[in-house]
């Protein structure tokens, strides 16, 4: 039920001009049905469901500096996420090398820093 | 300098690669109790392991001072989160944290070198004494073997305890509840069986874990003591989770020993698990269920509460020929309230089990120890599996001890029994009084055969109840300094021959006649 009145209001709000107008009518309806003290939790999942549609629609890309953001590996990871989006890209120089795309719920994690952490927990396991 | 981890490193760091699979990832919602939801893993499965990703934004060098990484195990898949127990420091845990699946069911790594060793409910070495060897991963939930892989159960556990092994057999494969009240000596008895395994020959001595779910780490290590003491360590493994410890790792406690169980059974050995206490590893599971919101039946107990002892339980088994003939003998152990054994969690194992060994607190304060209450113990496969020389000797003991405790109650109006009674009374005192043993001190199964056989024929006739124990310990160290062949005989022949019982019966003769004293007292 929850997840219905979520995915409703955002596709409401993605496509109304009026965004109170759309809360208004949630809030009527919610209290029409008796279901008022859902109101808090639909908010907060209809925060959460924006923010996963407008931030998963765009790749994320860490670097390690400059250079690893050309390469050709990366690239082959967003072919393998399966977008041909254009990436945000920041610098992140705790990776010490390499680079960590996300996109959606997925992730390709080709850091030097993910890479020595494994061989250190492999080394003193 | 080159040494060899330096080399290790230098192969390792020749051959680095870095990660190029995508892993599905998925992000901490809320976390509260130890149980952390999680939005996002969409295709993770039930009982998967995933880790939280507690440096996302630390240093190579503050990511690897935490000592090993944060796992979580998947036991809620609802319809758009997943509930994660997290095994370890849930305080670490943080809402949007990133948790990345490993793809991997829950397992413990297991090896030769695990044997001698105390690990937690994860396989990890707490003892101190370095890491463990290990070549493989058992996974920690599996599907117990079918009825195709198993043989019925042929061979005697000898738990080195006379009430036990003469009337309460227990076969290799068997599942035998252990239960009563607290301070009934129930750990004793497992501890005892443990033991008691090192007068077994070493080619046929099982394997023994003691899995200790929730009990004081006092407890823990007075039981590691006392099994390095006896020099039962060395076949022992201990994995061992304190009453401190998170309910999941309680949880996971009997699992891990199963599966550790086994990685042996599959090698063809015998194994000895004991599950001490079942009692705590439910109460452990309904905290966890009712954390993760499932619904509360009897008692609070989730639904499944029947099904999570059934299923570990049934894995222990005595395979087949044709799957190496390995076996994995389950002690679990169930404490009592008020000696209520028709409670919802003891009568669960009660149907559950292959048997039971009922341990009573009046008989433990009357001195009776361990506290057996052999009336309504009982084992339902064992008897098939006890050794000749046994299931000779021991017929008689029962029926003797259940007219005993029928007649029992007259004993107050002794002067006023017939001779016939009067002396069925005192042949089941002297039973009980043989019976009798001291805590960690087991007894071999041929010392056990020679003396019921004593028993039985009347080496205790006109003597003293009170002096039935010490008469056994003379007894039987006579027999071993002059007439050890007899011992020796029924160990390795597991019978008793015409040839053994006239030994004894001379013996028993000498005996009466070198130990006279004995017998005068009851003259009066």
């Amino acid at each position: 039920m929850k997840k219905a009145y979520i995915t409703a209001i955002v596709d409401s709000l993605l496509t109304a001009k009026d965004v109170d107008a759309v809360l208004k009518n949630a809030t009527a309806l919610l209290e029409k049905k008796g279901h008022t003290r859902l109101w808090p939790a639909v908010l907060r999942g209809v925060a959460r469901e924006f923010e996963k549609r407008c931030v998963d629609a765009v790749p994320l890309v860490a670097v390690a500096s400059e250079e690893f953001s050309q390469s050709e590996a990366l690239k082959q990871a967003l072919v393998t996420l399966g977008t041909n989006a254009t990436p945000k890209t920041v610098i992140d120089s705790s990776l010490i090398g390499g680079f960590l795309v996300q996109y959606q719920d997925r992730m390709i994690d080709a850091s030097y820093k993910r890479a020595l952490t494994d061989l250190y927990r492999k080394i003193t396991k | 300098m080159s040494t060899p981890i330096i080399d290790r490193i230098k192969k390792e760091i020749e051959n680095l690669q870095t990660n190029t699979t995508a892993e599905e990832i998925g992000v901490v919602i809320s976390v509260g109790d130890g149980i952390a939801e999680i939005e996002g893993l969409t295709n993770a499965q039930m009982m998967e392991m995933v880790i939280f990703e507690e440096g996302e934004k630390a240093s190579l060098t503050e990511t690897i001072s935490s000592e090993k990484a944060l796992f979580g195990l998947i036991l809620n898949l609802e319809e758009d989160t997943v509930k994660v127990v997290v095994l370890g420091e849930s305080n670490l845990v943080k809402e949007g944290m990133r948790v990345r699946r490993t793809g991997k069911l829950l397992s413990v790594p297991v090896g030769a070198g695990i044997v001698g060793r105390v690990v937690n409910a994860l396989g990890e070495p707490i003892d101190g004494k370095g890491a463990i060897k290990t070549d493989r991963d058992m996974p920690i939930e599996r599907v117990a073997y079918g009825v195709m892989d198993r043989s019925s159960v042929n061979e005697p556990i000898h738990t080195g305890i006379k009430a036990i092994d003469s009337m309460i057999p227990i076969g290799r494969g068997q599942r035998e509840l252990i239960i009563g009240d607290r301070g009934t000596g129930k750990t004793t008895i497992a501890i005892d069986t443990i033991i008691n395994q090192k007068y077994e020959p070493k080619e046929k001595r099982p394997i023994c874990i003691y899995v200790a779910i929730g009990q004081k780490r006092s407890k823990t290590a007075s039981i590691m003591a006392k099994l390095e003491e006896a020099g039962a360590l060395e076949y022992t493994t201990i994995v061992a989770t304190s009453a401190a410890e998170a309910s999941p790792l309680l949880f996971l406690a009997p699992f891990a020993g199963a599966a550790i169980g086994e990685y042996f059974m599959e090698q063809g050995k015998d194994v000895v698990v004991v599950f001490d206490d079942l009692s705590k590893h439910a109460v452990a599971y309904r905290q966890m269920s009712l954390l993760l919101r499932r619904p509360p039946g009897r008692e609070a107990y989730p639904g499944d509460i029947f099904y999570l002892h059934s299923r570990l339980l049934e894995r222990s088994a005595k395979l087949s020929k044709e799957l190496g003939g390995g076996s994995i003998t389950a002690l679990p152990i169930i404490e009592t309230q008020e000696g209520d054994v028709s409670a919802y969690i003891p009568t669960n194992v009660i149907s559950i089990t292959d048997g039971q060994i009922f341990l009573e607190t009046d008989l433990f304060n009357k001195g009776i120890r361990p506290a057996l209450n052999v009336g309504i113990s009982v084992s339902r496969v064992g008897s098939s599996a006890q050794t000749k020389a046994m299931k000779k000797v021991a017929g008689k003991i029962r029926l003797e001890l259940a007219q005993f405790r029928e007649l029992e109650a007259f004993m107050q109006f002794a002067s006023d029994l017939d001779d016939d009674t009067k002396k069925r009374i005192d042949s089941g005192r002297k039973y009980v009084e043989l019976l009798k043993q001291k805590q960690n001190d087991p007894m071999p199964f041929y010392k056990q055969v020679v003396s019921i056989y004593a028993a039985n024929n009347g080496l205790f006739d006109n003597a003293a109840p009170s002096n039935v124990s010490k008469m056994e310990t003379e007894f039987l160290s006579f027999i071993g300094r002059d007439r050890k062949e007899i011992l020796d005989t029924i160990e390795t022949g597991r019978e008793l021959t015409d040839e053994v019982v006239e030994k004894l019966n001379t013996s028993m003769a000498d005996f009466k006649e070198s130990h006279a004293h004995f017998y005068n007292v009851v003259a009066k």
